[in-house]
């Protein structure tokens, strides 16, 4: 019932980034932004992650908290702590059960946060209402 | 005493009568006697006087021992106080680092399990919305459903089962903030009436004017107990209306959760708040679930500080009611577990 409205080019040629120490998860990430014509990079820790956004430059990053190497926060401080890439919206990925987690996301600099599983059905309709909220995104939608 | 004795050698004169003398001598002894007798009285008062000075004296010396073995046995206590502060210091740290480790093994857990859920969720997902260029029959169809489905209600099981550790453990963890009941009751609202509408089912938000602007509270816990009351009001409602109303107690604010539902029997209506517990047998088979909803409902509340009443008439339906202490500033509530 979420998809209905939202077509399959709603991402198209976006440069996304996610970051994800999940290889599962990461996989389901970039099927579904891929089925919704984006073309997704991937990093598996908050330093790959900050070596893709430094390369690519996306339109937005997706970004898990606990990973090793460099986790969530250490991305979001590093991204909000450059001039080039501060800009760029970062979106948390967070577990169900991280109570406190979702609040310190956006005090970090998060725009916002997405709540683990992503599904087919639910993934792409949550997203949008945050792209939404971005106006210069917002405004490259393709709806 | 500042009065002088006689003084002998200046009243006895060599030129006068030997009656005069023996007077003068009789007198003058007379006077030494009356003086002797002043001495003597004087000697006894001083006696008197040095005797209560002693007694006084033994008396606060006695005081003073008194005092000394006071001091003594305060001294004791105090050091024996001092002995269990540290033994108590020892216990709390004790205490602090089981509960640490308790959280670190809750949340480890709680990562582990998820994890592999989110992947079969995710893929079964892709699959069933054709994602990724994927092909198969309907039999394969129904049976990736099944999979799902079965997922959806494991992640479910598994979120509630480590809502329900957590707050049996003591490990929740309330986040005050400041938050608006009103934005708070909308979000429910768009989340629910869209389980409502699949159902076709009314559902209406009814909100007291006079419901403070913000109040201080866990939106996530507070999210948690009515998510879970609504959830189940929709579950067990066929027909009519759901309705969620927030009103202002005075000290207090309340969410009710009222369905046109099944309703529950008296005989049920406490024993529906345990852990794994349902009305009967029938309502497993038909409805599902696992009797964890409202377990979580009466636990959060009450850690909040705050209470939950039912009213039902089977067939007609039910009334959750959640009361909660209005908090206009940072206030920890005590935990009543
Ligand atoms: N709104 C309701 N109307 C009728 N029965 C209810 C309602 N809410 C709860 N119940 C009964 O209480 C039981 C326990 O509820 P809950 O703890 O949420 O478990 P679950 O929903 O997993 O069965 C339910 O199985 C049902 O029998
Ligand atoms: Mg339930």
């Amino acid at each position: 019932m979420t998809r209905i409205n939202i077509p399959a080019d709603l991402l198209s040629n976006w440069d996304i980034v996610v970051v994800d120490d999940e290889p599962d998860s990461l996989e389901v990430a970039e099927i579904i932004l891929d089925a919704y014509g984006a073309n997704v990079h991937t990093g598996t820790n908050g330093a790959e992650g900050l070596e893709q956004v430094r390369k690519i430059q996306p339109r937005f990053i997706i970004s898990d908290i606990s990973m090793p190497v460099m986790d969530g926060w250490g991305l979001i401080h590093e991204l909000k702590n450059d001039r080039s890439l501060m800009d760029i919206p970062a979106i948390a990925l967070t577990a169900h059960a991280m109570v406190g987690d979702r609040e310190r996301a956006i005090t970090a600099g998060f725009h916002n946060y997405l709540t683990k599983p992503l599904t087919a059905e639910t993934f792409i309709y949550d997203l949008l209402k945050l792209l939404m909220d971005i106006p210069e995104l917002a405004e490259h939608l393709n709806i | 005493m500042g009065q002088s004795l006689v003084d002998v050698n200046n009243q006895i004169s060599p030129a006068a009568s030997t009656n005069d003398q023996i007077e003068k001598l009789e007198a003058t002894i007379k006077a030494l006697q009356h003086d002797n007798a002043k001495l003597q009285q004087q000697l006894e008062d001083s006696t008197l006087e040095l005797q209560a000075t002693v007694d006084e004296f033994l008396r606060s010396d006695n005081e003073r021992k008194r005092l000394v073995n006071d001091i003594d046995e305060y001294i004791r206590v105090d050091l024996e106080r001092q002995r269990l502060i540290k033994e108590l210091q020892a216990a709390k740290r004790l205490a602090e680092e089981n509960s640490r480790l308790k959280s670190e093994f809750l949340s480890t857990m709680s990562h582990e399990l998820r994890t592999p859920m989110n992947a079969i969720e995710g893929f079964t997902s892709i699959m069933l919305s054709r994602m990724g260029g994927v092909e198969f029959n309907e039999k394969t169809e129904r049976y990736i459903t099944r999979v799902n489905i079965n997922s959806k209600r494991l992640l479910q099981l598994i979120n509630d089962f480590l809502d329900l550790s957590r707050v049996e453990s003591g490990r929740l963890e309330l986040a005050y903030q400041p938050f608006s009941p009103v934005d708070l009751a909308k979000r429910w609202q768009t989340e629910i009436s869209i389980l409502a509408e699949k159902k076709n089912i009314d559902f209406e938000l009814i909100l007291d004017p006079h419901l403070p602007e913000t109040v201080y509270g866990d939106e996530e816990a507070i999210s948690k107990v009515a998510i879970n009351l609504l959830g189940n009001a929709i579950k067990f409602t066929e027909q009519g209306k759901v309705s969620l109303a927030l009103s202002n107690g005075g000290e207090n604010w309340q969410i009710s959760v009222t369905d046109t539902g099944i309703g529950i029997p008296p005989h049920a209506r406490e024993y529906v708040f345990e852990e794994f517990r349902q009305v009967d047998q029938t309502s497993k088979r038909k409805y599902g679930g696992t009797g964890l909803g409202l377990a979580i409902v009466h636990k959060y509340t009450r850690t909040m500080g705050g209470t939950v009443t039912l009213q039902s008439e089977v067939n007609i339906g039910s009334t959750f009611t959640v009361t909660l202490p209005i908090q206009t500033k940072h206030e920890s509530v005590e935990s009543k577990q």
